[in-house]
């Protein structure tokens, strides 16, 4: 618990969990615009 | 999801290209409404989790996905000023597009299935269904309306999960790779060396 403590107190910063969101929003807009098929869909 | 891999490649390309300064860049992207990309998804949902078969069986499903394309244009439109967004916003288009000429599901081949699912046959797919844990419908090539649209695309094996796609899919994923570079984002004064004027 303590390292995690400490990674996020290292990582945790305002910067990246804004890059965190921004890239979790790209991934959402990615699967909702895009309609691929992939294999074993039935 | 495999469109996900344009956010993987975007990123390891903007790391190329600023090293560090790689997040300050992404960071800095003014992203405006993202509830709308993410609400999007949560609405598609129910789409992706149905197996395959009669699409009658799916009805709500497609409702939902197709009110998911409202709000995916809402968030185009209130990015539109953002590099890549008019080419993500291109893509939708597209993908719209097609699937409102095909009753409301991505149109794909049983070729294309039978590529990308190697071991299968033509006969196996039921033309008229939908395809499970998909936004497509199998449809003969003849009854394809905007065919050059619909998931013709192909990554076949040995790719681990083969697929099919689309052209707006391919729009997508560019238009992600393309925002991820933050390029026109950084602020002159925050230390940003892009050169571009507007």
């Amino acid at each position: 618990m303590q390292k995690l403590n400490q990674l996020w107190l290292r990582y945790g910063t305002f910067n990246n969990l804004k890059v965190l969101y921004l890239l979790l929003t790209l991934v959402a807009l990615a699967a909702a615009g895009g309609a691929p098929g992939c294999t074993s869909g039935n | 999801m495999i469109l996900a891999l344009a956010v993987v490649v975007g990123l390891a390309v903007s790391l190329v290209r600023h090293g560090g300064g790689a997040f300050h860049r992404i960071a800095a992207i003014p992203l405006r409404s993202a509830w709308l990309a993410l609400l999007a998804f949560v609405l598609q949902w129910p789409l992706l989790q149905a197996p395959g078969g009669p699409v009658q069986r799916i009805g709500v499903q497609q409702a939902l996905f197709l009110l998911s394309h409202l709000l995916l244009l809402g968030f185009v439109w209130r990015n539109r000023q953002l590099p890549g967004i008019q080419i993500i916003g291109l893509g939708v288009a597209c993908n719209l597009l097609v699937i409102a000429a095909n009753g409301g599901l991505m149109p794909i081949t049983p070729e294309t299935l039978v590529q990308i699912n190697p071991g299968s046959t033509l006969a196996q797919w039921p033309i008229g269904a939908h395809y499970g844990h998909s936004k497509d419908i199998i449809l003969l090539r003849a009854e394809v309306r905007l065919w050059a649209l619909s998931d013709i695309l192909v990554v076949p094996p040995p790719f681990p999960r083969p697929t099919a796609f689309s052209l707006g899919d391919l729009l997508i994923a560019v238009g992600i790779v393309v925002l991820l570079q933050g390029s026109g984002m950084a602020k002159p004064d925050a230390g940003g060396t892009d050169p571009r004027r507007t």
